[in-house]
């Protein structure tokens, strides 16, 4: 049962109201609706923006990464001042801001294939924020298994694509792509991305979104739009579900497991290599526990957030933690000893096993 | 040679035309022209051990490819052929 709008509401979402596209009876099923947005990066940070502000009921926005200068350009949902913070949670407090009649929900958490599950669990949509095809192929199964549709998209340079997939309906991201690594593929940090392709295939991402929630029949299914921002053209391409796909085929095709490594480079921040340690699971860490147990003067906090927080370890070492268990470690000199650390501070400091 | 008809997006047609017939018998020929449309290109498409890119798919009458017999898939007269390649980013 779908509580009354307040005087408030009415008017916040009124030009949508009046608008024969969800009307009255649409904007209820936005409040009832549940929606997972996964990665509030370029297509991300647009995505919840808009469900945010149309009334969608319960957005949980999923993303491990933390703030750099080199997102501003593109992911609106940041300032300078946000830079160094785990984005979720600084994206659930803009959002929250923008509407405060919805719930947001921030999960810091990596997304593969012992992840996902629980990430996109209970949803009635997911969305696509993701900047990489490992990612979206555990979303993609984990989405197939829990019968739950998922509009899938990327962007790069000036292009962009998306289609909307329903399990049991239409094609699987495996049936139109099948086997894609992302080794293939260039990355928006090699070849760059125009900021305004991505507000464009996130207003498809949206439309696509509403009709789903709305009841009413998504324009991209068994379809996949490609945008050309050059030239201002879109391809529609028919695609089709095979049978012999991997993931919705039923054949019985072994199925590849989608895993993050343990520990990995991100980027290097002022020409000190940057690592981030992947705890294979959700944790879920008490900060404040954990802060009463950081005594030592070995240890000196620095920054302090609602998710996570950020140790300097001697002069040139910072360790970030978020309470997901998912740790940044920067200025070390290779994976090996972000690692040691990282078990370091777990199981000796914070006492809790690793498993990795 | 069965002549087809072949549309790829504008991202691998460069200019001109994105709707093309050209005469080919399997994908392979289809790879191979691209090959000659896009020579800068070349080395993206096709890998160095020979195998094309698996960021590039081709759908034969809206059938991908690779569900079919990859690059050996048979071409007929009047078949349409789709090159979507996959995009990364986001």
């Amino acid at each position: 049962m779908v509580e009354e709008f307040t005087d408030k509401e009415f008017e916040m979402y009124s030009r949508q109201i009046v608008l024969s596209a969800i009307g009255y009876q649409g904007q209820e099923k936005l409040k009832k609706g549940r929606v997972a947005v996964v990665g509030v990066g370029g297509l991300g940070s647009p995505v919840a923006t808009l469900l945010t502000a149309m009334g969608v009921g319960y957005i949980r926005i999923i993303d491990r990464d933390i703030v750099e200068v080199s997102n501003l350009h593109r992911q609106h949902l940041y300032t300078f001042k946000d830079v160094g913070y785990p984005k979720v949670e600084v994206a659930a407090k803009r959002l929250r801001e923008l509407n405060p009649y919805i719930e947001v929900e921030p999960f810091p958490i990596f997304i593969d294939d012992s992840t996902v599950l629980e990430a996109v669990r209970d949803v009635d949509v997911v969305v696509d924020g993701l900047d990489n095809f490992k990612a979206r192929r555990a979303v993609n199964k984990a989405c197939n298994k829990l019968s739950i549709p998922y509009i899938y998209a990327s962007a790069i340079e000036t292009y962009g694509s998306t289609t909307t997939i329903i399990p049991g309906v239409g094609p699987c991201l495996e049936c139109i792509f099948p086997n894609v690594s992302d080794e293939s593929l260039p990355t928006c940090s090699t070849v760059g991305v125009h900021p305004s392709v991505l507000q464009i295939i996130s207003g498809i991402e949206v439309y696509e979104v509403v009709n789903i929630l709305t009841d009413k029949s998504p324009r991209l299914l068994g379809k996949l739009l490609i945008y050309d921002l050059r030239e201002l053209t879109s391809s529609l391409v028919d695609v089709t579900k095979s049978k012999y796909c991997s993931v919705c085929g039923g054949l019985g095709v072994e199925k590849e497991e989608v895993r993050y490594p343990v520990v990995e480079e991100v980027c290097a921040r002022g020409g000190l290599a940057t690592f981030m340690v992947n705890p294979g699971r959700i944790i879920r860490l008490n900060l404040e526990e954990l802060l009463s147990r950081l005594n030592s003067p070995k240890y000196k906090l620095i920054t302090r957030s609602q998710l996570g927080m950020t140790l300097q370890i001697d002069s040139k070492i910072k360790f970030s933690l978020l309470h997901s268990g998912i740790a940044v470690i920067e200025g070390v000199e290779s994976g090996e000893e972000a690692l040691r650390i990282y078990r370091d501070i777990m199981e000796n400091v914070i006492k809790i096993e690793t498993e990795i | 040679m069965p002549k087809v008809k072949l549309v790829f997006p504008s991202i691998l047609a460069c200019s001109g035309d994105k709707v093309r017939e050209i005469e080919a018998s399997t994908i392979r020929d289809v790879v191979e022209y691209l090959c000659s449309l896009r020579p800068d290109i070349k080395s993206r498409i096709i890998s160095h051990d020979g195998e094309i890119n698996r960021f590039l798919n081709f759908y034969v009458n809206g059938v991908n490819a690779y569900f079919i017999k990859g690059v050996e898939t048979e071409l007929k007269d009047g078949d349409e052929v789709s090159v979507i390649p996959a995009l990364g980013g986001g």
